[in-house]
């Protein structure tokens, strides 16, 4: 009996080997196929200066006004910052809308003395998007026409962005996060595509990539030199995003199989995002469940649309230096992921949505979402096999190969994308700290990251909700 | 088992050494980079003040020779700097005369370069420089199968910029592809007295170009009587499209003058007006704002009223514009029947306060 149970369990562990063996490779495979359509596609653009020839037409009326929306809520430190920064960008016709998501802290008071801001009475505005109630709008007398605040009851970030939405005047929007510095070029650089789109293809959406503003020297909200963070935490980070946006992004972009444009920055076209009813509040990751929604649209109305990202670093955001604040971003993250796969289910899998159906939610549900489960079994396979020894060593090694191939292989692969793209970091010093903190992500940050993503996998699925991810921010402009 | 084992080692060790050959690429290319950047510096530290003498004189020095992509990279980065900051014509011209002389082979080869990226790069520069002398080998590369769709792009700004005398023709054969934003920027480039050559054979183009010469000829504030004609009869005849129609009327609210008003008001008249695009019906309340006519008010008073939040916005803001435009406002803003008239009334009266 004692036997029969040693047997069935020798056979249960060879078989999650197995599984998480052959998962692994398959995620490999899948990755190297993205690492391969990205690296095509930024080798054939490296050091193109296509946006120059653009600038004769930046005071144009030919360029699509943008409505330009930032959400506050407690953002004290940077919203100034932010504001001063967006009214200095190269665009020709623009308007910024403040949606102060009743914030605790100065937010408001500030920004209304900053920029001499006075209520606008009778203002009529078409609550499309149903939002909180708005308790007033104010209009800056230094920059009328171009500056408004919404003051509204708290909500939730997905609620600001609606209010925010309700108030625009014009036919695109771009949301951004209440503390994003952005790169003076970003507008044109995210319309780039809009405005080169072929006759009767629809751009209803674009993102760029988002870098780490930590360790930079930002003045004015601008960013004045680019340096890489002597935090460990933060330059994986950094990794960390050059693989998600240049690989990841890249290559799910190129077939439109792009299911997120990041909330620090995207613009998007205003009658398809308040035809699918705005951003979803009660959401932790609205960001993705509105670009969900708009792929569901899309093949709804047959239409000819794309979503569209573009490697050009378009803006710069403040990453998590504390441990508990990064862990609490993540598991947040991992909760809005398994919302949004779990309001759109009937998606996944269904030929009817094509590739959105067939490859890029499963792969959001199998390798993103679940993913860390997986993982955290292997380790834990990895540790018994070490334990175990005899031939059950050989499984941990080549559990250990491929999750180096996995993690180390593919992030030093984003820093060389990163070399023949963006050259942001100036240094060897710099190459080498990312090489080597690339070759450690193994076997330090990534089981960190699969631990926390996994909690955030079983609050998701115990049903915690929050609404914004507060983070106590420094303020990075000065 | 032991075979297994060193197989997985020896796997291991071929990845290591894949990692350590592309660390040492990456940091190769990053010294080779700094090693460039500053015999950049030290190129322009001995060239800069004769580089600065030839923009001030129009004498070089002989010694300048460019044969490397060191001192090529340097002057090309140099004058386009300069290009960026100087308006004077005269210091211009130096710089188009020294890149003919000097940086047109360059950009020549670039243009059959095997990666696009770079082909694009030497027509934004060729462009930029006006090497117009590159013109028929830009041609043949438009003719080229294997072009792709950036550089024909490129091509029609490069085209539409050195004026090309085909310019149009060019533009109408590639109409379908063209995207609207590329035909406007390339018709935006031309000269007026070649934009005013196409509104006789306006009819004739696609449908495409037809809205972008419309909206070319407006921004560039033509004020011909041709042109004029032409949006006035766009908007009379039933064969225009809605899209053409909404062009004219805003045409012709930036031209402030139409010779017969009358066409709007039959316009407004037509028994499925209200069913039309609303774009439609907020220009031509637009238009009602920039052409003052008392025969308009009545039809403006009517569109404060519109279903469509942004025609009645217009509509008061063409209100605002009439001499007694206020008393109007208040008017409406009193007594209209629909609440949504009276807010907007409301909401523009207040804007005068702000």
């Amino acid at each position: 009996m004692t036997n029969d149970w040693s047997a069935f369990g020798i056979f249960l562990y060879d078989l999650i080997n197995a599984i998480i063996i052959f998962y692994l490779m398959f995620v490999i495979v899948f990755y190297f196929v993205l690492f391969w359509v990205s690296a095509r596609k930024l080798r054939g653009e490296m050091g193109i200066k296509s946006v120059e020839s653009y600038h004769d037409l930046l005071h144009s009326s030919f360029t699509a006004p943008l409505s330009i929306i930032v959400p506050a809520y407690n953002e004290e430190a940077g919203i100034i910052g932010s504001i001063r920064s967006l009214l200095s960008i190269n665009y020709s016709q623009y308007e910024i809308i403040v949606v102060n998501d009743g914030s605790k802290d100065l937010t408001l008071e500030k920004v209304l003395k900053e920029f001499d801001m006075i209520e606008v009475r009778h203002k009529v505005v078409r609550e499309t998007i149903k939002t909180k109630p708005v308790r007033k709008i104010f209009v800056s007398r230094k920059h009328s026409n171009k500056l408004f605040v919404i003051d509204k009851e708290n909500g939730g970030k997905a609620d600001a962005l609606n209010a925010g939405i309700n108030l625009a005047r014009y036919p695109y929007f771009a949301s951004l996060d209440g503390d994003t510095v952005l790169d003076p070029q970003a507008f044109l650089k995210v319309m780039k595509p809009v405005l080169e789109s072929s006759m009767g293809e629809e751009i209803i959406a674009t993102g760029g990539t988002v870098g780490i503003a930590n360790g930079c020297r930002i003045e004015r909200g601008q960013i004045m030199d680019v340096a890489l963070s002597s935090h460990p935490l933060v330059v994986m980070q950094v990794i960390e995003y050059l693989r998600a946006f240049l690989m990841g992004r890249i290559g799910l972009s190129h077939y439109n199989l792009l299911l997120i444009v990041s909330g620090a920055f995207g613009v998007f076209r205003k009658d398809w995002v308040m035809e699918c009813g705005g951003y979803k509040t009660n959401t932790v990751g609205e960001d993705m469940e509105l670009v969900v929604r708009l792929h569901q649209r899309i093949k709804k109305k047959k239409a000819n649309a794309r979503i569209v990202y573009i490697p050009d670093p378009v803006c710069w955001t403040e990453a998590p230096e504390d441990i508990a604040m990064l862990r609490r971003q993540r598991t947040r993250w991992h909760r809005g992921l398994y919302e949004s796969l779990w309001n759109h289910k009937k998606m996944i899998f269904n030929p009817k949505y094509k590739g959105i159906g067939l490859i890029a939610m499963p792969y959001f549900l199998i390798i993103e979402l679940f993913g860390p489960a997986i993982e955290l079994l292997g380790y834990v396979c990895f540790l018994t096999g070490l334990v175990l020894g005899q031939i059950y060593l050989q499984f941990s090694l080549l559990l250990l190969i491929l999750m180096i191939l996995y993690g180390s292989f593919l992030s030093v692969g984003a820093v060389l994308l990163e070399e023949w793209r963006l050259r942001k970091y100036p240094y060897i010093s710099d190459l080498t700290r990312l090489f080597f903190y690339a070759l450690s992500e193994t076997f330090w940050y990534r089981p960190l990251m699969t631990f926390w993503r996994f909690q955030g996998l079983l609050q998701a699925m115990r049903g915690k909700k929050q609404g914004w991810g507060e983070m106590s921010r420094k303020g990075v402009s000065q | 088992m032991t075979t297994s084992l060193i197989g997985l080692i020896l796997l291991s060790a071929f990845f290591v050494i894949i990692l350590f050959f592309l660390y040492i690429y990456l940091c190769f290319k990053k010294v080779k980079e700094h090693r460039m950047d500053l015999q950049k510096k030290k190129w322009l530290s001995e060239w800069k003040g004769e580089l600065e003498y030839y923009l001030q004189t129009g004498e070089l020095n002989t010694r300048i020779v460019l044969h490397d992509r060191v001192s090529f990279e340097t002057v090309e980065q140099f004058f386009s700097h300069q290009l960026r900051i100087v308006k004077d014509e005269q210091t211009r011209q130096r710089i188009y005369d020294f890149a003919e002389r000097y940086l047109y082979s360059f950009y020549e080869s670039m243009l059959s370069h095997p990666q696009w990226g770079t082909r694009l790069n030497a027509l934004i520069s060729i462009e930029h420089f006006r090497l117009s002398a590159a013109l028929p080998k830009i041609l043949k590369r438009l003719g080229d199968q294997r072009i792709t769709r950036n550089e024909k792009l490129q091509i029609f700004l490069v085209l539409a910029s050195f004026e090309y005398t085909y310019i149009y023709q060019v533009l109408c054969e590639n109409a379908k592809e063209i995207p609207d934003f590329i035909c406007r920027m390339v018709l935006h480039r031309l000269p007026e007295e070649q934009l005013l050559l196409l509104i006789p054979s306006f009819k004739q183009s696609p449908a495409s170009i037809q809205g972008n010469l419309l909206d070319v000829l407006r921004e560039r504030n033509v004020r011909t009587l041709e042109y004029l004609q032409l949006i006035e009869e766009l908007i009379i005849i039933p064969e225009t499209s809605a899209e053409l129609r909404i062009r004219a009327l805003k045409s012709i609210s930036q031209f402030g003058f139409m010779q017969n008003p009358e066409i709007i008001i039959s316009l407004i008249h037509q028994h499925d007006w209200s069913k039309r695009l609303w774009t439609e019906r907020m220009m031509a309340a637009r238009l009602m704002g920039s052409i003052r006519k008392e025969v308009f008010l009545p039809l403006l008073e009517q569109a404060i009223a519109d279903e469509f939040y942004l025609v009645r916005y217009e509509a008061a803001q063409s209100l605002m514009k009439y001499l007694n435009g206020k008393e109007r406002l208040e008017k409406i803003a009193g007594q209209h029947d629909d609440r949504f008239a009276r807010d907007m009334a409301k909401e523009w009266l207040a804007k005068e306060v702000v």
